[in-house]
């Protein structure tokens, strides 16, 4: 094996590219399209100028360009695994330059591999990619003539600061090591530059904060965000990444002149430094995937795309346990009409699993606001919907969620406010079209009638003031059912409340509001619920006032013997019993 | 051969008709002022305010804007419907023209064809605006939002932040003279009202606040640091908020309701009560006037702003309660303090929320937020009131780009006229007096 051949070199990078692209979309493609809504990039100048003018800004700005692709989850991980490729290939270069041997070639994979472990959370941006690349893109211009070099090297570190932010730092470090090494310069040319260049990379974000700049002076010095959440993301990590990229091309140039080894134990070194690179990273990587957050992105997904039928599937798959998964599951069933019937085939955890409460956050409320949404709560869901767009860290806005206050507002017949959501969402690239044809139709009002949804959701709303509580569940529902009394989903929400809190009596008291839904037979889990009620006061089944199957007489008969003759009965019940109201009754 | 002659005569006429009609020049004259945003058409504006670029809110490719004044005729060019003046030609032309009238015109390029609209009038009066405007970007809702607090140039678009809730751990819900300091337990809530600014040097100094639902008023000497809570017998069973000090420290003006009952909040009013005050001591004299009382009109008046001539008392009325940012049904008041008369400034008030108004310090602007529109994010106007006490339609804050207003997803509230660039370490001072003399 030729380890200098360049096609090995492009073949090994080739196949790190199709491992990320794999990886992305076979395994992690929900976080992929997670970051697609958390930014709203507009094609306008207004939005350019203010993404440019700040540090960094073209990095972020490119970075959030290509975030919308993430939309869907195939391009989404096409960018990535192209990016953590060109990262490598450039790291590969600059080693190269500085006189690296090709057989330190798996070393330059190591800051591709660091960010790829990184990205599996979802809180690191890709602008942690773009970043550095540029920096890494712009250090091979380095090599210029003379009278270019004077301009060249005096404007270089103010357009890098405002280009790349923090990773002008690397263009610095390479760039010095680059210089150090070939002695083009005379000696004091050369410090001068290399002393303007750091009095200038430290003294521009103090200039700045100086003039009066509304960043803190720990963000201005680092310029684009790597992380979500501004001030943790200038953290130890994102310096060891910084440091990586910077220091890899110099340990390689370094170690190339220190370890001579030809023939095959240049095969073997090789060999050995691969596996423990891809290895230990693939190990990291490996820790650092987290598959139940990526189950709850799935749901999230699927739920916001009205997909219930994925989401059934997906806990059938598996049965989902976090309160944010089992809300959307609920969800999912009630919108299929099944939620009354299966519900307790699935792991139930209270009433957070049903109407998850509210939290300072940017993620969980977007999902609880789908649910209100769906329910009929409307100005709720907008209201958690905003929250969980002032909540993002850095400040970013949400396309999703000024999707979501277009729809809520069409809802309310607030056109006007609805009409500058829409504006907006013109200007983006993927939602132009929906918001145009959405526009269009606010001119007639039978158009927007002829929405099947929000027709229903009109019907649905309350029309009343009233003070939302969340900790009242079942009068907020009762009182947006008292609306319209066809809301099937607000009157199974509201059983599901009393049977998910054990309250019975609520339960039975609630229960004859459901004549108007106008169900063939009393759906399974309250045909459960009923007979256990009865059951409590009654000493058999005779004479109960409502039409229960045969078969669930006879299986509560069942369940009633083993669960009074054993002490210990949950295991036996477990095994036939699991998707019952009562094994939720006695054992959740 | 006379009806052939008369038929010809007829002909031409009608020729002549239709070409009048299309306009003089080929345009076809549409009889409606232009769909332009912001709402421009025939207000007031200071000699010194920037360019009013707007936009036309039809599909429109070129625009044309003719201003015609006793000193001549200007043409602009726009394209894609919007309008933006040069700033250097506009300042001149309003010096120009300042005192007299200004007729717009304005075409507009659908296609092949050129719709000319109605033309309006520009007022230029020579009273100026205070230098800066100041105002808090805020998100319109939620418990979680965002604060800036931005300072203006009102003359140009430079505009800067001076503080900003991230950075600073300040609140700044009120700018300039009022601050909402949410950093210390202590004073949760605490809103603080500066003397105008000129008087901020003095020993005259004084600080106001309240407490949210359970306001009092307090005043603080800033020189020595002493501090008194405004007290009387009715202290503990009522809620005192929105101070409005006249220029000389003289006169007191505040709102007052019954303390506060959860259940009946929709019956919540404030009413807006006068007193002496004596700045050197911080005392207020007991004798209380009655300047606008709630229970007869059922309104709630509050974000009072007391006119430096000591002329005009504005102030916002909503159904009940406190703020008017989140009353739709919020409209400005102007009471003409002299006479007693009360203007209800039907040429500034909208189906919108209007409030939080204060002056410049000429006593001839005053600034305010509204939410006419989108009914939902606020933006600055401006409202001249002529030496006749008489109030003329207002203006929304120019914007570099007219489209700004669409694309923003804050709200532009609390604004306020200054004559200075403001520090912000002004307001850090500010919260470490509140933070020193509130009480537990």
């Amino acid at each position: 094996m030729n380890i200098a051949n360049s096609k090995m070199t492009w073949g090994t990078t080739l196949v790190f590219v199709v491992c990320a692209y794999l990886f992305f979309y076979g395994i992690y493609p929900f976080h992929v399209c997670y970051q697609e809504q958390y930014q709203l990039f507009l094609f306008s100048s207004a939005y350019t100028s203010e993404m440019l003018s700040k540090p960094g800004g073209l990095a972020e700005y490119i970075a959030a360009y290509l975030t919308q692709f993430f939309i869907s989850p195939a391009a989404g991980a096409f960018i990535l695994a192209f990016l953590l490729g060109m990262l490598q290939r450039l790291v590969y270069t600059a080693a190269k330059s500085l006189g690296a041997d090709d057989k330190f070639y798996p070393l330059t994979f190591l800051p591709s591999l660091f960010y790829w472990m990184l990205l599996c959370n979802e809180n690191y941006m890709l602008v942690g990619l773009v970043a550095p690349i540029l920096a890494l893109a712009l250090y091979p211009l380095s090599a210029k003539g003379l009278r270019l070099w004077v301009v060249y090297y005096i404007l270089m570190p103010l357009g890098l600061y405002f280009f790349v932010g923090i990773s002008c730092w690397i263009w610095f470090i390479l760039w010095f090591a680059y210089e150090w090494r070939e002695r083009q310069w005379p000696r004091r040319v050369f410090l001068a530059f290399a002393g303007w260049n750091l009095l200038a990379f430290l003294l521009f974000p103090l200039v700045l904060k100086y003039a009066g700049w509304m960043y803190p002076l720990q963000l201005l010095f680092f310029g684009t965000n790597f992380f979500r959440f501004p001030l943790l993301g200038v953290s130890s990590v994102v310096i060891v990444y910084m440091l990586l990229i910077a220091c890899i091309p110099l340990l390689a140039a370094w170690l190339s002149t220190k370890v001579r080894s030809d023939g095959r134990r240049s095969v073997v070194f090789v060999a050995v430094l691969s596996l423990l690179v891809f290895g230990g990273c693939g190990y990291l990587i490996h820790r650092a995937t987290d598959m139940e957050k990526e189950e709850i992105l799935a749901y999230d997904y699927y739920i916001q795309h009205r997909d219930w039928k994925n989401v059934i599937e997906l806990a059938d798959r598996k049965v989902p346990s976090s309160p944010l998964s089992v809300a959307c599951l609920n969800l999912a069933l009630c919108k299929e009409g099944m939620m009354a019937d299966r519900m307790f085939h699935y792991y139930q955890n209270g009433t957070e699993g049903l109407l998850p409460s509210f939290t300072k956050d940017f993620t969980a409320p977007l999902i609880t606001s789908e649910i209100y949404y769906h329910i009929g709560f409307i100005n709720t869901a907008q209201r958690y919907a905003f929250e969980a767009m002032e909540c993002i860290p850095n400040m970013n806005k949400n396309v999703r969620v000024i999707k979501r206050l277009a729809e809520t507002n069409i809802i309310n017949g607030e056109y006007a406010v609805a009409r500058k959501y829409l504006h907006l969402l013109q200007q983006t690239m993927f939602y132009h079209d929906w918001a145009t044809e959405t526009l269009s139709l606010l001119s007639d009002e039978q158009k927007v009638e002829q929405n099947e949804e929000w027709r229903q959701l009109r019907k649905y709303r309350t029309k009343k003031d009233f003070l939302f509580s969340e900790q009242e569940p079942d009068m907020m529902l009762g009182f947006v059912f008292s609306q319209d009394e066809t809301n099937r989903v607000a009157y199974e929400y509201l059983m599901a409340v009393c049977l998910l809190r054990k309250d019975l009596k609520s339960f039975l008291q609630y229960y004859p509001l459901g004549k108007s839904i106008g169900y063939a037979r009393i759906p399974e889990s309250y045909q459960e619920a009923i007979v256990y009620a009865w059951g409590l006061q009654h000493k058999d089944m005779t004479g109960i006032p409502y039409p229960i199957d045969s078969n669930v007489l006879n299986r509560v008969n069942a369940y009633g013997r083993i669960y009074t003759s054993y002490a210990n009965a949950e295991p036996m019940l477990r095994q036939q019993y699991s998707g019952t109201y009562w094994y939720y009754l006695h054992f959740r | 051969m006379n009806g052939i002659r008369s038929k010809i005569v007829l002909f031409i006429g009608m020729m002549v008709c239709l070409w009048a009609c299309k306009g003089s020049d080929g345009d076809k004259q549409v009889d409606a002022l232009p769909p332009m945003y912001p709402d421009y058409p025939n207000v007031t504006l200071p000699v010194n305010i920037a360019p009013l670029n707007f936009l036309l809110r039809t599909s429109t490719e070129r625009v044309e804007v003719r201003l015609r004044g006793k000193s001549g005729e200007s043409t602009f060019i726009g394209s894609n419907g919007k309008i933006q003046f040069p700033e250097k030609e506009w300042h001149a032309l309003l010096q120009r023209e300042c005192g007299g009238k200004i007729e717009v015109s304005v075409r507009a390029q659908q296609g092949d064809e050129w719709l000319r609209y109605k033309a309006f009038t520009w007022q230029i009066v020579p009273e100026q605006l205070d230098t800066y405007i100041v105002y808090r970007q805020i998100s319109p809702e939620g418990e979680n939002r965002h604060v800036e607090l931005c300072e203006r140039e009102v003359g140009n678009f430079h505009e800067r932040k001076i503080m900003q809730e991230e950075t600073d751990g300040v609140m700044p819900h009120l700018s300039v003279n009022t601050l909402y300091n949410m950093t210390d337990a202590r004073s949760n809530n605490v809103v603080a009202l500066w003397m105008p600014e000129r008087a901020m040097t003095t020993s005259s100094d004084c600080l106001w606040e309240y407490f949210g639902t359970q306001s009092r008023l307090c005043a603080i000497n800033r020189e020595n640091g002493q501090s008194r809570i405004l007290a009387d017998t009715l202290s503990g069973q009522t809620v005192r908020a929105f101070p409005a000090l006249s220029a000389d420290g003289r006169s007191l003006y505040y709102s007052e309701a019954p303390a506060a009952v959860r259940d009946s909040l929709d019956a919540w009013c404030f009413s807006i009560y006068h007193r002496k005050f004596n700045s050197q001591n911080l005392t207020w004299a007991d004798a209380v006037d009655t300047v606008y009382y709630s229970d007869t009109v059922k309104v709630s008046a509050v974000e009072l702003s007391l006119s430096p001539d000591g002329q005009y008392l504005l102030f916002a009325t909503t159904t009940y309660g406190l703020p008017s940012s989140g009353h739709r049904d919020s409209d400005l008041r102007l009471l003409h303090l002299d006479s007693g008369r009360l203007d209800s400034l039907e040429i500034v008030n909208t189906e919108a929320a209007e409030g939080q108004p204060s002056w410049t310090s000429d006593s001839h602007w005053f600034v305010f937020m509204s939410k006419k529109g989108d009914g939902l994010y606020g933006k600055p106007y401006f409202c001249y009131v002529d030496s006749a006490g008489v109030a003329h339609k207002p203006f929304m804050l120019p914007q570099r780009d007219p489209a700004r207003y669409d694309y923003m997803l804050e709200s532009l509230e609390n604004p306020m006229m200054v004559s200075r660039p403001m520090k912000s370490d002004a307001f850090r001072k500010t919260n470490k007096i509140i933070n020193e003399n509130t009480e537990p």
